[in-house]
């Protein structure tokens, strides 16, 4: 049966993946789609996290059913947005002290949820892989791979406005309008002033700030937030993503993502959604950890520290000790009298696409309608074919045009080309979207030099971009992170990049960038 | 098993090895002093300059490396490395690249291979010096050798002497006393055999009884231009050469600025070559004009007679990685009367083997252009410099006469050669 033309309007409440992904199905299941996000797309937990596409090995004991669902998924976003993927492959590290058990259990869960496992030699992986730990007993492969999350959202958001949608970056929901049990109208507000937006129907995928959301309509949403802390390395310190071989507790995980490595990720309860400071303990807990896979990982140089929170389903009725799921939740808030409002919460990055999916049918459902999702199927950029993408493509391109003068950053080797076309083609004017788009400033400078340039070609094409105050922000929100990882080297470069926008050119910071004095 | 990291800051030039200098690339803060001091950088836009190429281009290299060209046109100075605030080892990172590039990419091309192999060169044209001078001399067989070999027409070839050193040596009567090992490297046995014999005759003036262990090369060309393996090769036959000498506790003498610091420190760095061997050798190896200034200027001031000379003296890019400051300038203020300029140049250009190559001659002269521009200013009676691939690039371009320093000391001594 060909998908009905309902034009029932929806409005999708942030636009993270999970946001831009609900949009995306629904646009394809031909709703009136407008997607409002109160920053920029993706600037929430779907980018503060450690950008892992999950084979779902790593749940292929604890949860074999999500473990399935991750590499299902997996494979669907990496052959739609090969652009956005890295395929690095993933490694499961047994090391002395780790339970010896274990490695079996995993093997046959792989098998279970159809991942495909490899045991590989021990000793070949420590020679491919000269930084880790000299003290593997096992190695198994999986097909793990890394996600550059701002493209992919960025590319759900393009193929939503393509196809019809709008979508409002830089808009806040301040309320949700309710008529005879039914939601009716939803008020933002954004640079332009208020609007009304119609809605038949309204998606809450703001993700931890979701129970702000549902509070609007009167609703709640009990979420447990857990803060995960994540330290960055400042080189590719391994080519594959590596895993500890036992069952999945915090920090054991390194993610070579662009030029850099990542690793995480702490978990700590907190309540309020914008906690994105880290704590000094939460570095040295991930140093020790870190010490485990990389031996001196203290000695290497870490460009900064940052913070993202998970917003996990966890009804008030639960006992404190039951284990919570990664598999997220749709709750459709007709059943407390709310006609139109769902709420989508808990899940990850890497089953965006399932979860989208799976609350589409929830409102057909209650719309009585019969349309299919084909988001899997249909093809997300305009039917081009791109090649996968690598994180030394600029750097080669680079050097085979002999264009040494033309990069903005060298740490992640980002042409000029790229930043004007962003700036005049697509309307982007602000470091922060920029950086996000070309991961300007992600390098070992964090930034002291790419920002002036950036900068500068704002200003040249808008007269009246406020360079100073943009510069600002730009320097506060890298030194926030750069602050907690402050010695060694990355201390000397912190003192160069401080002189260089203080003193050269001439920014006054007026923000505060360390957390308050009794933060926890 | 704990793995030796550390910065390069922290560790003596001979404890570096492949791994530390990698590893210093986390050390950039990106601050741009060495491509600021970049002779290379200054005068093409062809190459990126240290930063990028080094440190910077390091990083994604650990990704994907030997799929680049722009490295190759590095000179190999090290100016980047001497003027590093944060000891990045820039030059011996950006020589680990080419070597990877030459692994991975186009190889070496068989004109290179030559150049790379000057001792065999002078033995081929020491078979008939005169000739082969001739011949050399003669713009269509360079225009011949440039189409064959890549070797550019006007690059400075230096004269062949056809172990003219060694029949000298071997007829040289010395006196007793302690005795010093010099190692001549391939210049002295078959281009430069006058410094050579300067070097023998100022020893046995000092004293000392002079041992020449070994005439092989030491491979710094191979090592710089990426063949990577017969270098190891090579140094391992010189290491085991040498070994000897430094186990008797003797210094080995260098008048080669770039043999010595190979030797020193470039084994450990871009060989990775660490053994006991390798750094008893690297600790006995000492610049001929540093041993002389360390041990015997009191006996130089007694006996050095005025020598009313204008001198420019030109320190070779090597000479920095030493880190050891500029000891044949102290030495040279010793002579009394002499007028002495010290060079403005941090390189001269040909950078080893580096100019004679088609691709880099037009670099290589323009980065010697302020050099050059000094000479015509200064107008010195004979410039000085410890280098020898750098005194035939200078001889040649400015046609005044370019010797080393103890060359300089023994016309001070007011002795006359053979």
């Amino acid at each position: 049966m060909p998908p009905i033309n309902s034009n029932a309007r929806v409005v999708v409440i942030g636009g993270g993946a999970t946001g831009c992904g609900v949009a995306r199905d629904l646009i394809l299941r031909r709703f009136d789609v407008t997607l409002v996000e109160f920053g920029d797309l993706g600037c929430g937990t779907s980018s503060r996290f450690h950008g892992m596409l999950q084979s779902g090995a790593r749940y292929a004991v604890s949860d074999t059913e999500y473990a399935a669902q991750c590499m299902r998924e997996r494979l669907i976003v990496a052959d739609l947005a090969p652009e956005a993927v890295e395929q690095t492959g993933g490694l499961f590290i047994s090391l002395a002290g780790d339970p010896p058990d274990f490695a079996d259990k995993f093997v046959t869960g792989c098998q279970n949820a159809h991942i495909p496992v490899e045991e590989l030699d021990p000793d070949q992986v420590m020679a491919e892989e000269p930084a880790i730990s000299r003290n593997v007993l096992r190695a198994f492969s999986v097909p793990d791979a890394t996600v550059q999350s701002w493209r992919l959202v960025n590319l759900l958001a393009d193929d939503v406005r393509r196809k019809g949608g709008t979508i409002f970056t830089r808009h806040q929901v301040k309320g949700i309008e309710v008529a005879n049990g039914r939601v009716r109208h939803v008020r933002v507000v954004g640079s332009s002033g208020e609007q009304l937006l119609e809605a038949d129907v309204v998606i809450n995928a703001a993700g931890p700030w979701s129970a702000r959301v549902a509070d609007m309509v009167g609703e709640s949403v009990d979420l447990q937030l857990g803060k995960g802390s994540i330290i960055v390395f400042s080189h590719r310190m391994v080519q594959r993503v590596i895993n500890r071989c036992r069952l999945p507790t915090n920090h054991d995980i390194m993610v070579p993502t662009g030029t850099v490595s990542l690793f995480g990720t702490t978990s700590k309860v907190v309540d309020d959604p914008d906690t994105t400071h880290v704590c000094p303990q939460e570095i040295q807990e991930l140093l020790d950890s870190a010490e485990a896979i990389i031996p001196n990982a203290r000695r290497y140089r870490v460009l900064r520290a940052w913070a993202g929170v998970r917003p996990l389903y966890r009804p008030q009725s639960w006992s404190p000790d039951t284990p919570l799921s990664r598999r997220h939740t749709i709750i459709d808030h007709s059943k407390n009298g709310l006609a139109g409002f769902f709420t989508v919460c808990g899940g990850s990055l890497t089953t965006h696409r399932f979860m989208a999916e799976d609350l589409g049918n929830h409102v057909c459902r209650s719309l009585n309608l019969i349309a299919p999702s084909t988001t899997a199927t249909t093809p997300l950029n305009k039917g081009t074919k791109n090649s996968s993408w690598q994180p030394i493509n600029n750097f080669l391109k680079i050097e085979k045009e002999r264009r040494f003068l033309a990069p903005v950053c060298e740490c992640e080797a980002v042409e000029q080309s790229a930043v004007i076309d962003l700036i005049e083609n697509h309307g982007i004017c602000h470091l922060h979207d920029l950086r996000r788009r070309l991961r300007i400033g992600f390098g070992p400078c964090q930034g002291t030099f790419c920002g002036s340039r950036v900068a500068a070609l704002i200003a040249s094409r808008h007269p009246d971009y406020p360079a100073s105050d943009d510069l600002e922000g730009f320097w506060v929100e890298r030194l926030k992170g750069v602050i907690h990882t402050a010695w060694g080297s990355q201390a000397r470069q912190a003192l160069l990049s401080d002189m260089v926008y203080r003193e050269t050119l001439g920014v006054r910071l007026n923000r505060e960038i360390m957390p308050p004095d009794d933060y926890q | 098993m704990e793995q030796q990291v550390g910065t390069v800051f922290e560790l003596r030039e001979t404890e570096r090895d492949r791994r530390t200098v990698l590893r210093s690339m986390d050390q950039c803060t990106k601050c741009g002093i060495c491509h600021a001091h970049c002779p290379v950088a200054a005068v093409t836009g062809e190459f990126p300059g240290p930063m990028y190429s080094g440190p910077q281009a390091q990083r994604f290299r650990v990704i994907k490396s030997g799929f680049e060209i722009s490295p190759m046109l590095c000179s190999g100075c090290g100016v980047c490395t001497s003027v590093c605030p944060n000891n990045v080892a820039i030059s011996d990172i950006i020589a680990l690249a080419k070597s990877e590039i030459m692994e991975k990419g186009r190889g070496v091309r068989l004109g290179q291979r030559l150049l790379n192999r000057p001792e065999l060169i002078g033995r081929l044209c020491g078979i008939f010096p005169r000739l082969t001078n001739n011949l050399l001399g003669i713009p269509v067989i360079r225009s011949i050798i440039e189409w064959l070999l890549d070797i550019h027409r006007e690059a400075p070839l230096p004269k062949v002497h056809g172990r003219q050193f060694k029949r000298w040596f071997i007829r040289h009567t010395q006196p007793e006393g302690p005795v010093v090992s010099y190692f001549t490297g391939c210049a002295i046995d078959n281009y430069d055999p006058d410094v050579g014999i300067a070097m023998v005759r100022l020893l046995n003036h000092l004293g000392y009884r002079v041992d020449v262990p070994t005439d092989l090369c030491c491979s710094l060309p191979m090592l710089s231009s990426g063949e990577t393996t017969p270098a190891r090769a090579r140094a391992r036959v010189l290491i085991d050469a040498l070994h000897s000498s430094a186990l008797e506790g003797r210094k080995i003498l260098s008048t080669s600025t770039s043999c010595s610091l190979t030797l020193r420190s470039k084994y450990a760095t871009c060989l990775d070559m660490t053994d006991v061997g390798c750094r008893d050798v690297a600790n006995a190896v000492v610049d001929a004009c540093e041993f002389l200034l360390d041990r015997h200027v009191r006996q130089l001031c007694e006996s050095l007679k005025p020598l009313p000379l204008r001198v420019l003296y030109h320190a070779p890019c090597q000479l920095r990685g030493h880190r050891m400051g500029t000891p044949a300038v102290e030495l040279l203020r010793l002579i009394p009367g002499i007028e002495l300029e010290l060079s403005q140049a941090d390189c001269c250009g040909i950078g080893g083997t580096y100019g004679y190559h088609k691709n880099n001659y037009d670099i290589a002269m323009s980065i010697g252009k302020m050099l050059v521009d000094q000479v015509r200013r200064f107008k010195p009676d004979v410039i000085v410099c410890d280098s020898e691939t750098c005194r035939w690039n200078i001889a040649a371009r400015t046609s005044i006469e370019s010797i080393h320093p103890v060359q300089l000391l023994m016309r001070a001594l007011g002795k006359k050669f053979d």
